[in-house]
């Protein structure tokens, strides 16, 4: 059994961040909240995501479940659910679990919607969280990330992220045009002094960036040719994602 | 190891699409969990699907000679199908087919964690160049040629192979599959 009744901004900020990485996926419900673990198809970004149950208004779940895991697994189309969410209004939201039918039955005001749940087993498992020491850390205002994002879209496709000494820096370089944004340590929030960099795809970070838009600061743990893993937090520090994004390399 | 035996369990019970009806046996997959190199061919034929093991036709005693080729045996790879249900006189998989059963070898593909991806195969191809978002080119094109991801998972390579199969329908296309496993063994 799960019932819950939630802020319908948190919810679709929360939403957001997930369809940024997959447009489907398995979430678990647990005592402590909902949770998702999932990649991308090519398998070159990964969300994990926590939304804590203390996060909504009302949250009553109790696990049918016979392996005694205490949690319950659903396939969800994240999108489409999105979808139908960005066309209600502000009001709260209440969800209704109905493991039998295989539906969720969502009310917005007076909009009730019934969203019927993907087979789970249809769905890739939930993939393993790589074991990865990162050795300097950013913290970032989310807009400040954005900003140079949005500016490196306008010149190539790839983009260097990186920390030297105790400067954080971003940059793109098309055929012509170069971009360099470069923060001091004074500038951000936090920095590790380091010397490291790699080198991302900007496709993935351009939808990670809108995932994170809602987020006042992200923190960013790079790397020399690294994965990077951003962690920020919504709905008042009761929603936890943190994205992994594999670096680019040249293909032969 | 758990893992791949819960996995097994699940396609042994697996009614997700209606190949279970004609199939004797499903054909999960063989060789040990730890291994860097993972083959994918397409689907079980005849006699894999009366034994449950993959490739131990015609085509998987020219996969053993081509192995020994390279100096390796099946207990150090892996090798698995899209499909795990034999098609019915070996006609093609279905979309459909192949959208019911893919996450069994994208599970099996997480559980194993190969470096190395050998697609034996046009429909093996298809996929696994779908799956990692490489762009698909003709097989005559891309055989023997290596291609490197990067993934959250580490970085991994894709080699395009032919089917073993085309060498018993044309012996010279076994002088391309020694080739192009020379190729792989160096990955």
């Amino acid at each position: 059994m799960f019932e819950a009744k939630i802020d319908a901004t948190a919810l679709r900020e929360c939403l957001e961040t997930v369809t940024a990485i997959v447009d489907e996926g398995k979430l678990r419900i647990t005592d402590e909240g909902l949770k998702l673990r999932a990649v991308d198809p090519a398998n070159v970004s990964m969300i994990s995501f926590v939304l804590q149950s203390d996060a909504f208004d009302e949250f009553h779940f109790s696990c049918e479940s016979e392996e005694g895991d205490n949690e319950t697994e659903i396939g969800m189309d994240f999108v489409k659910l999105l979808g139908i969410l960005g066309i209600g209004g502000k009001e709260d939201i209440e969800l209704k679990l109905d493991e039998h039918a295989q539906k969720v039955y969502i009310r917005m005001g007076s909009l009730a919607y019934t969203h019927s749940l993907l087979d789970p087993a249809s769905l890739r498992k939930e993939p393993k969280v790589p074991e990865l020491e990162f050795p300097a850390q950013v913290i970032i205002e989310t807009e400040e990330f954005r900003r140079a994002i949005r500016a490196a879209e306008k010149i190539g496709d790839n983009i260097v992220l990186g920390v030297d000494g105790e400067e954080f820096f971003m940059e793109a370089e098309g055929e012509m045009d170069k971009l360099r944004l470069g923060l001091t340590k004074e500038q951000l929030i936090h920095l590790t002094p380091k010397t490291v960099s790699s080198l991302y795809s900007l496709e993935y970070i351009s939808a990670m960036s809108k995932g994170m838009s809602h987020a006042e600061n992200i923190t960013l743990n790079l790397g020399e040719k690294y994965p990077m893993q951003l962690d920020f937090e919504l709905a008042e520090g009761k929603a936890k994602i943190s994205y992994l994004l594999a670096p680019r390399i040249e293909s032969e | 190891m758990i893992a791949m035996k819960e996995l097994e369990e699940e396609i042994k019970g697996c009614r997700r699409c209606d190949l279970w009806k004609t199939r004797t046996n499903p054909v999960v997959g063989e060789g040990t969990l730890s291994a860097r190199v993972m083959f994918i061919g397409e689907a079980p034929g005849y006699y894999e699907d009366l034994k449950g093991k993959p490739f131990i036709g015609k085509a998987g005693k020219v996969l053993d000679a081509l192995l020994e080729s390279v100096g390796w045996e099946r207990s150090e790879v892996y090798i698995a199908n899209v499909l795990k249900c034999r098609p019915p006189e070996n006609r093609n998989p279905t979309m459909a087919e192949l959208k019911s059963c893919t996450p069994y070898l994208d599970t099996q593909l997480a559980i194993i964690e190969p470096t190395v991806i050998a697609t034996l195969g046009n429909f093996s191809l298809g996929y696994i160049f779908d799956n990692f978002g490489l762009k698909k080119a003709k097989i005559s094109k891309i055989h023997g040629k290596v291609f490197k991801l990067s993934t959250v998972a580490g970085i991994k390579k894709v080699i395009p192979l032919y089917h073993p199969a085309v060498a018993t329908y044309n012996p010279g296309m076994k002088e391309t599959l020694i080739a192009d496993f020379k190729v792989l063994s160096t990955c």
